[in-house]
């Protein structure tokens, strides 16, 4: 337990270290890495320990973001910390009533259930443009957290961008967090489902409830990493609940290694530093060189390797550290 | 708001709707069933051949070509379109994942799609493309005061028939035969001496030029742009998640109804167009999980 | 004339080693009974001979020739067949479909060729002309069972290997097996015939091999 306070404490500091002399638009980046781990953590949770990979993770993202979109527009709450609590809970409760309709499916069923909540949230979405202001989005100002920070400005010490701190910062607490629920009896019970599903049941276990809890944790996550969002970039448009964002999700978990936290905290940054330059310089075709190199990688892998490729790449630079 | 006219719109617009996404379900579940791969990157060759048509009709126009030449063209660009990738894709790229956990399958054919999608982009631009004449050139029908699009009903006609020659070759030629054996068992085919390598790239090419003509029927219908492909990709998971995973005749079924489903939505609540297929494929996971009909897999 | 020479062949399916070192050989013409308790290895055996699994160590020689490496489509081109222990018909085909399919495939069949094969092992089991056109997922298990061996022998290979073929069978269905099985002989098919039975197989077996836990046991020949 004090290696886990330690160990998030180190991250900590680096990050504000980081904060301290990275440009604004490099804090930019890594704070959308950070929110884009913490939904990959909820999914290294589904997936890695659950065996259930979730395509619709971009939805409870979306909802976060979107709660706090309409909050602000229908109810003009100008306290950040309102907004952030309530967008966290609308989106837990919300992954909550999922969890229960697609807990009791397994594999490509549950797989097409969260593909098709993602596809109707963004439906939603599109659609009902007069509320949500279809695909131009909604603009979020930057209102004020415990009525004294703007969610985004240059406030603080040197040149941290406040967005930047209050990210930081909310992901090393549920960093903390989720390292305790990772050695939770709930984590064991889900690898016991994960494996040997009747066997769990006649310890006891019902996979149902587990799933249940599982999915609910992942989709608390991807909303803090919605509502976060919506904070940071100023503005959101339905595309972050299209299928595709969901895909980058689940993407970025397994190249991290699919069951280590720190393998898609670093995937991520990979992937969304490596995504910004080649848009930069390739414009077009930025999809093109991640899926080739994807491809490649997987192809290259020795043949009948069990288990995940990229887990033995990042997981075991990782791994070491833990 | 039911007048005749109005019935025989939902009536065509069903047919309509139903035939692209059969001609996309279908040859997914043909992959699926016999492959035992889902491969998310199919929803690409609708792009695909739809491209290529844009290629081939704006050629053979060029070349001063009557404009009755340009629906040879539309089949040929399918047909091509379809045959290449089929030989191309599956032995570089599928046939080395077969043995994969489905982790990396799912990857691997996701990487394909981005791929896919920016090739179309690096041959044809990032701009949107436009072929009208064929769709123009049939004019329109009058139906009861409704002018239709004598296009639509080329479409239809060309597309039904399209599904009706493959369900034909698959329940009556020997081929056929071979190829649904080796989709049951595959290894007991193995075992009858079926070259299950060469039957694995018969049927993923039977499924992609199903779907390669499908785009090049709609060609004409749209403004193509780029990444337009991307909703009829996950519609057609959807569809052959309702029909049975492999099921050939599912998919069609499925598509049958997912299109029925839209018509009617988008006339009495259009918002939810989309979202009703979604709505019942969640309908029919709940009440029955393995599709309306056992597939394949 | 040696027709099919198993040498010193092992066989792992994963990680575990099932057939250790395993030899015989058949003669031509000749009937094999392959005995032994059920998880002996009889159907790892005949799988492998198929081509169905590879061999991780030793090799098979059939007609003089090392077919080790060769896929199962090659076998079965070259006059090896096989009639699987749990059927494996094709469900949605009906039983003649199902047993023509090896002819469809082998491609080289003229359509009189066919006709004839097809005659003849509807004498073998003349009660399959009563449902032959039923979809095989209509039919007993015992019915399915003659259709498996109907397909392994269609082809007129040279070589046929039958997973337990009297299990199922009824007892008259199942001597008139064995007669047929000598009367194939005479058209110069060889026999592999892998039984928990002994009594069974007994009858017409020119040589018993005992397998057990994956190793030959004894190779004997029978009165």
């Amino acid at each position: 337990m004090v290696k886990t306070a330690y160990k998030c404490l180190i991250i900590y500091a680096c990050l504000l270290l980081f904060g301290f002399f990275a440009t604004r638009h490099l804090q930019y980046l890594l704070s959308l890495s950070l929110l884009y781990s913490l939904v990959a953590i909820g999914l290294v949770i589904l997936i890695g320990y659950g065996g259930l990979v979730s395509f619709g993770q971009g939805a409870f993202y979306a909802i976060g973001a979107y709660s706090v979109g309409l909050l602000l527009k229908y109810y003009g709450f100008q306290n950040a910390e309102i907004l952030l609590v309530l967008g966290v809970l609308i989106t837990t409760l919300i992954s909550f009533l999922i969890g229960l309709l697609a807990a009791r499916t397994r594999k490509l069923a549950f797989a097409m259930i969260t593909v098709a909540f993602s596809m109707i949230i963004y439906t939603l979405l599109v659609k009902f443009y007069h509320i949500t202001g279809g695909t131009d989005g909604l603009r979020i100002p930057a209102v004020k957290l415990f009525g004294i920070l703007p969610v985004r400005g240059r406030d603080l010490f040197m040149s941290m961008s406040n967005e930047y701190f209050i990210i930081i910062t909310i992901f090393t607490i549920i960093l903390y967090i989720t390292e305790h629920v990772i050695n939770s009896p709930l984590s064991y019970a889900l690898r016991a489902v994960k494996d040997a599903e009747l066997k769990a049941v006649s310890l006891g276990i019902s996979p149902t409830r587990v799933y249940i809890l599982a999915f609910t944790y992942a989709g608390f996550l991807a909303g803090i990493a919605g509502t976060l969002y919506a904070f940071l970039n100023a503005h959101i448009d339905p595309l972050i609940a299209f299928w595709t964002t969901s895909g980058e999700f689940v993407f970025i978990t397994i190249l991290g290694g699919i069951t280590s936290i720190y393998g898609v905290f670093l995937a991520s940054i990979l992937y969304l530093f490596l995504k910004t330059y080649l848009i930069v310089y390739t414009a077009y075709y930025w999809q093109f060189v991640i899926g080739f190199v994807i491809l490649l990688l997987i192809l290259l892998a020795p043949k009948g390797l069990s288990g995940i490729i990229f887990k033995v790449y990042i997981g075991r630079k990782v791994f070491r550290k833990s | 708001m039911l007048e005749i006219t109005s019935l025989i719109v939902i009536f065509l617009n069903t047919l309509i709707y139903t035939v692209i996404l059969a001609l996309i379900s279908v040859g997914l579940n043909m992959v699926l069933g016999v492959l035992k791969i889902l491969n998310l990157s199919h929803g690409v060759l609708l792009a695909i051949g739809a491209y290529l048509s844009v290629t081939f009709v704006r050629s053979f126009l060029s070349f001063g070509l009557p404009i009755y030449t340009t629906y040879i063209a539309l089949g040929l660009a399918g047909i091509i379109a379809g045959i290449f990738m089929g030989f191309t894709v599956e032995p570089i790229i599928l046939r080395r994942i077969y043995e994969r956990v489905e982790i990396q399958q799912l990857l691997a054919t996701f990487a394909l799609m981005l791929i896919l999608e920016d090739v179309i982009k690096l041959i044809w631009g990032p701009q949107s493309l436009v072929i009208a004449e064929p769709y123009l050139y049939l004019g329109n029908l009058n139906i009861g005061g409704i002018s239709y699009p004598l296009y639509y009903v080329f479409l239809m006609v060309v597309g039904y028939f399209i599904l009706l020659i493959t369900y034909i070759f698959l329940n009556t030629t020997k081929i056929g035969r071979i190829i649904r054996s080796t989709a049951f068992d595959r290894e007991i085919s193995l075992a009858l001496g079926v070259d299950v390598k060469r039957v694995y790239t018969y049927a993923f090419t039977i499924g992609a030029t199903l779907t390669t003509l499908g785009g090049s029927l709609i060609a004409p219908t749209l403004s193509l742009q780029p990444g337009f492909s991307s909703e009829y990709i996950v519609l057609s998971f959807a569809v052959v998640v309702v029909g049975g995973l492999g099921d050939i005749k599912g998919a069609f079924i499925a598509s049958l109804v997912m299109a029925l489903a839209r018509t009617i939505t988008v006339m009495v609540f259009p918002e939810l167009e989309l979202a009703i297929i979604f709505i019942i494929m969640l309908l029919v996971l709940q009440l029955r999980p393995e599709g309306l009909f056992k597939g394949g897999r | 004339m040696v027709l099919l020479d198993i040498v010193n062949v092992d066989v792992y399916i994963g990680n575990v080693h099932i057939l250790r070192k395993i030899s015989f050989n058949i003669e031509k013409g000749e009937v094999l009974g392959l005995i032994g308790p059920n998880g002996a290895g009889k159907t790892t055996t005949l799988k492998t001979i198929i081509g169905l699994l590879p061999l991780r160590a030793g090799k098979i020689v059939f007609e003089g020739e090392d077919i080790s490496r060769l896929p199962a489509r090659n076998r079965v081109g070259k006059g090896i067949t096989y009639s699987p222990e749990d059927r494996r018909l094709i469900a949605d085909l009906t039983v003649e479909e199902n047993i023509l399919l090896p002819c469809w495939v082998s491609g080289s069949m003229t359509k009189s060729m066919i006709e004839k094969n097809l005659e003849i092992v509807y004498k073998i089991f003349p009660e399959i002309k009563e449902f032959k056109d039923r979809k095989a997922k209509l039919i007993s298990g015992g019915q399915q069972k003659m259709v498996s061996i109907a397909r392994a022998l269609v082809l007129m290979p040279k070589l046929v290997l039958l997973d337990e073929p009297s299990e199922g069978l009824a007892p008259i269905v199942a001597n008139r097996l064995l007669r047929s099985i000598e009367a194939m002989k005479l058209l110069g098919i060889t026999t592999i015939i892998a039984e928990s039975n002994l009594r069974y197989v007994k009858q017409i077996a020119d040589k018993i091999v005992r397998i057990e836990r994956g190793e030959i046991k004894e190779v004997v020949k029978n009165a």
